[in-house]
């Protein structure tokens, strides 16, 4: 089940507009920027910044001086992963006077901007990251703030394979499945206007093919795996994934 | 012995075993795949590792963490299936000892065979705790109620905090686990820390994962985390 987070605290939340995250490649890998714009958060001048980049069990954590003065640090690289792909920020303001350490602004679950990561890749619904996760070819690795699709890196030209016409035919709607089944039914959420959880983006992009209409609010099984179906059947027409595997797929001679 | 990297075939050998050996003790324990060039290949640099009397996960981690120190030249290793497998079968005897009615238990293959889909490559009997002692590498006996324990046991404890990624990366945190768990005069963990006792090993994730919407755990020390706790806790807090 979900967890709630309750703020009695009176924690303000960071629209993600306000923290415009960018990365850069360079000779030393990754390096990341962070535009921010806190002016219209009433927060303290001496409140301290946060930013920390995390995916999985992997975190780096860097500090951005006060609500008066940002002052990013000279080294922004990101040392402790080996790719970016699915990296997540998180954003923390802190209280430095009285109660010393109270979280009084966060915001979470930032993706940096699309048009600034690598060269050619995009910020997805759906992140691949690239791991030895033998004996199994690929895996879906869910935890709070996003899914993964981890593809076995032992195989040959493996950042290819999520790409691939047959993968994607014959992977691709089970994913969707899987996901939907993760969402609605083993976690029991429905929001789908949250537009900041991962969960609401794909409830979003499942309301959105053709032929599926909302969520049902009736929480039977039954009508709940009807609509799964049905989200899975539009996605497999607007993949066109059984033509695309038909041209492929010669009957095994 | 000079480490190396069980290939697939190795891995698949020394898993035919573990299902064997849970069966029947009395399995020979298949070394010879440990320098059998079918079944492992060699590492880019010589890094040694030895067969020493490794009280505890501490011990052995602060062994592994040194001797890759050493070793610039090995990269990846938290995800090296092959390299773990290979430790693994290398101390299998520490890490499986013949329990009293003359059974082996090898339990889940997470144990010995690093699984990286999930988290649970932290259940990895070697890896785990090696990653633990190298996220707090700067002072590692603050980590010692995750680590005290023999090389052959997970505690509850380690279990519920290295499950979390908020909270095992913070110092201040683990800290304050050892501070309230870890018995230095034992040097073991104090009675009724596991998961389902009042104020244990689960009720603090369970905590600490609520004061985690309010709090930077990064800002505060450990005094002030073991502070935050309610009544149950007091019996581990003398």
């Amino acid at each position: 089940m979900p967890k709630r987070r309750l703020n009695f605290t009176k924690r303000q939340r960071l629209a993600r507009e306000d923290a415009n995250i960018s990365l850069i490649e360079s000779d030393s890998g990754y390096i990341f920027d962070v535009v921010l714009n806190l002016a219209k958060y009433d927060l303290p001048i001496d409140a301290t910044v946060f930013v920390e980049a995390y995916r999985q069990t992997q975190y780096e954590r860097f500090s951005f001086g006060r609500i008066g003065l940002i002052q990013k640090p000279d080294d922004r690289r990101l040392t402790g992963f080996d790719s970016v792909e699915g990296v997540k920020f998180r954003i923390k303001v802190v209280s430095s006077a009285d109660p010393v350490g109270l979280l009084l602004a966060e915001g979470d679950g930032i993706s940096p901007r699309a048009d600034e990561v690598g060269s050619g890749s995009t910020v997805s619904l759906l992140p691949v990251v690239l791991q030895d996760i033998s004996p199994q070819i690929w895996s879906l690795d869910f935890d709070e703030q996003q899914v993964l699709l981890q593809i076995n890196s032992t195989l040959a030209n493996a950042s290819a394979l999520a790409r691939d016409k047959t993968f994607i035919a014959l992977v691709f709607p089970t994913i969707v499945r899987i996901i939907l089944n993760r969402i609605l039914v083993h976690e029991d959420y429905r929001d789908v206007d949250d537009l900041e959880d991962w969960r609401s983006q794909w409830l979003a992009y499942a309301t959105g093919l053709p032929g599926v209409g909302n969520v049902p609010k009736d929480r039977g099984q039954g009508s709940l795996d009807d609509w799964i179906e049905s989200a899975v059947d539009s996605f497999s027409r607007c993949h066109q994934v059984l033509g695309g595997f038909s041209d492929i797929w010669q009957g095994g001679e | 012995m000079i480490l190396r990297r069980l290939n697939d075939q190795g891995i698949e050998r020394f898993e035919s075993f573990l299902d064997a050996v849970a069966v029947n003790a009395h399995e020979p324990v298949p070394r010879g795949l440990l320098e059998d060039s079918t079944f492992s290949d060699q590492l880019g640099p010589v890094i040694r590792v030895e067969q020493a009397d490794f009280k505890n996960h501490f011990d052995i981690s602060k062994h592994l963490y040194e001797s890759f120190l050493e070793s610039p030249g090995l990269h990846d290793i938290e995800r090296d299936r092959g390299l773990w497998a290979w430790l693994s079968l290398f101390y299998f005897e520490k890490l499986c000892p013949v329990a009293r009615d003359g059974s082996r238990k090898p339990g889940e293959r997470a144990r010995w065979i690093l699984n990286v889909t999930s988290r649970r490559y932290y259940r990895h009997l070697l890896a785990g705790p090696w990653l633990v002692f190298r996220l707090h590498a700067a002072d590692p006996e603050r980590a010692m109620a995750l680590l005290c324990s023999p090389m052959h046991q997970l505690s509850d404890v380690y279990l519920e905090l290295v499950d979390n990624q908020k909270l095992i990366s913070v110092p201040s945190v683990v800290e304050a686990v050892t501070k309230l768990y870890y018995d230095p005069q034992t040097a073991s963990l104090k009675r009724r820390t596991g998961r389902d006792s009042p104020g244990g090993a689960r009720r603090f994730g369970e905590i600490m994962e609520q004061f985690n919407c309010t709090w930077d755990f990064h800002s505060l020390n450990s005094d002030q985390i073991i502070g935050f706790l309610p009544q149950e806790f007091d019996p581990f807090k003398a």
